[in-house]
């Protein structure tokens, strides 16, 4: 009984992850460029309690031994990183990638990786007469030679679908270089940190965890749209059944505990 | 009297098996490829009960059998097909086996039962051959899995969720080259280039004839001692056993057949518990009453 009671306990613990990861994706059902997480359950080492060659009955038709187990535990955290849909917005740095990959940004001196392409210019304070591209955050937008991307605050700026920033000073067209955006190669590998931002393990380097590009610009089948962004792909109806099943097997592990205690009482008291 | 006792000491713990199964198999209601555990009990051995003493003329008197308690004999997986449920990861995988036997006596196809058996006129049981994906633990010993929920490792492995090594069918890992969308696997288990369709390795799935051979190690993984024994082969082109990327298999853990078997393990248990609670009452007759002068 003390078994059914810890196999329930442990069941619970398990369960709350999961219901933690499901809170978690609903409260970001509108985040820009967010990925929904999601964990599986894997039942926890199983216990063989030895039996004698005697309980080798006819009749009998698993091999020798009793196996309890205790419980269930939820796996690793993996997230969906499937498409979102668009929405317009106008802005012409409001981007949103479509298909695969990562905006680079520069985060307080890490490089940080990001879906959420809601970027603008602020002047440079470094560089009077020249603006920078920035994201919400203020974090650097990154090209593909990891610089900052800085243009005379003067030029009217465009992104055009393969990532290029072209730039406008009174009718002459010239690219201040691509937009750095990397395919995630093993995406179970980026961490995630606070700000909708994911960055790179420091044991590991960004050619091990993204694809390198062959010869640099988009990954192949990704392109930018510039006037959107890239909602949440937080499948709201998904998350509730979820949530809802989860709940359920919550209860049922609660029922189960107060189904062992009631043994415990029994037997605790038969002797009136 | 005393017998009887420990007859009821014996239901008791045998009950709280039950209960202990019944609670393992609610908490992995979720828990993809579980099979649902049965607990089997069985009787003491039987002993055979005389009538002795009394009067010289009378012969001695056969009572008849009587068995002195119960034990939870052994813990069986329900093999049973789990629900196959869609999902977005391309690293899930679910086996669908249905696999056939005829009768070696009639030649007639077999029907098994739920739990994927058949005992035929001449007494001879069959088993329903099951399939599993072959991986490898940190040991590397071959360990078996319905649970095709995998992830892949930084080298590019492909792994289960606890981390054991997912195996081909010459029993060597499998490594993913590229990012995980472009891994294509057909239905019969083969690893599809990305650029040409080619088949190249295959995932290794095992059939195993007996499945009831296969002990529980927990972490989603079945072991298997004896493979003589069990019956193990890789799966053969006639095979009814079919690979599906994208989807995962569901527990097939029935929540209301498992909720009743709590309660009547509960229940079975107060029961004895009463029986012994009688047996004392009335050995303190005995103890206090009849004794007294």
């Amino acid at each position: 009984m003390n078994n059914s009671m810890i196999s329930a306990m442990v069941s619970m613990n398990g369960i709350q992850r999961k219901l933690d990861v499901i809170a978690d994706n609903i409260a970001n059902l509108d985040t820009v460029g967010y990925k929904q997480k999601d964990t599986t359950f894997e039942d926890t080492l199983t216990s063989v309690m030895q039996q004698p060659k005697d309980f080798k009955q006819q009749g009998r038709f698993s091999p020798l031994g009793y196996t309890t187990g205790f419980g269930v535990r939820t796996g690793d955290v993996f997230r969906d990183l499937s498409q979102g849909p668009l929405e317009q917005t106008n802005q012409p740095m409001d981007l949103a990638i479509e298909g695969e990959g990562m905006f680079a940004v520069e985060a307080g001196g890490r490089r940080a990786y990001t879906r959420e392409g809601a970027f603008h210019f602020v002047p440079d304070p470094g560089a009077p007469g020249s603006m920078v591209l920035v994201n919400n955050q203020g974090y650097f937008v990154l090209n593909e030679k990891n610089q900052h991307i800085r243009v005379s605050d003067k030029a009217k700026v465009a992104i055009d679908p393969q990532g290029k920033v072209l730039v406008d000073r009174g009718g002459a067209i010239t690219t201040a270089g691509t937009l750095k955006v990397l395919k995630p190669l093993r995406e179970d590998e980026l961490q995630q940190m606070d700000g909708n931002l994911f960055v790179v393990p420091a044991r590991l380097t960004e050619n091990q965890v993204f694809e390198v590009p062959a010869a640099g610009g988009l990954p192949k089948d990704t392109s930018i749209r510039s006037g959107y962004l890239e909602q949440s792909n937080v499948d709201y109806m998904g998350q509730i059944t979820d949530m809802m099943q989860m709940q359920r097997a919550y209860q049922l592990a609660a029922r189960a505990i107060a189904s062992s205690d009631t043994m415990m009482s029994l037997a605790n008291n038969m002797r009136g | 009297m005393i017998r009887g006792l420990y007859t009821a000491a014996a239901g008791m713990l045998t009950q709280e098996s039950r209960h202990d199964t019944a609670v393992q198999n609610l908490a992995n209601i979720n828990t993809p490829g579980y099979k649902q555990v049965n607990s089997v009990a069985r009787s003491f051995p039987e002993m055979l009960l005389s009538m002795v003493g009394g009067a010289s003329d009378v012969p001695a008197t056969r009572i008849g059998k009587l068995n002195t308690g119960v034990f939870a004999e052994e813990a069986l997986s329900l093999y049973q097909q789990g629900v196959i449920r869609e999902s977005s990861k391309p690293t899930d995988f679910a086996l669908v086996s249905d696999m056939e036997m005829t009768d070696p006596a009639t030649g007639q196809p077999i029907r098994f039962d739920g739990s994927g058996k058949y005992v035929n006129a001449d007494g001879e049981v069959f088993y329903k051959p099951e399939a599993f994906f072959t991986v490898q633990d940190q040991n590397g010993e071959l360990r078996y899995t319905k649970d095709g929920s995998f992830k892949v490792a930084l080298d590019g492995s492909l792994l289960t969720q606890e981390g054991y090594q997912v195996l081909d069918s010459n029993n060597r890992p499998i490594v993913l080259t590229g990012p995980a969308d472009r891994f294509k696997v057909d239905e019969q288990g083969y690893v599809l280039n990305p650029a040409t369709g080619a088949r190249g390795a295959r995932l290794g799935v095992a059939v195993v004839g007996q499945p009831y051979q296969m002990v529980r190690e927990g972490n989603g993984v079945f072991r298997i001692d004896d493979p003589q024994e069990a019956g193990v082969r890789p799966v053969g082109g006639t095979d009814r056993v079919e690979v599906r990327q994208h989807y995962i298999e569901s527990s097939n853990v029935n929540a209301s057949e498992v909720m009743v078997d709590m309660n009547t393990a509960l229940r079975a248990y107060e029961a004895n518990q009463k029986v012994i609670q009688f047996y004392d009452k009335s050995l303190e007759k005995a103890v206090n009453e009849v004794g007294r002068v």
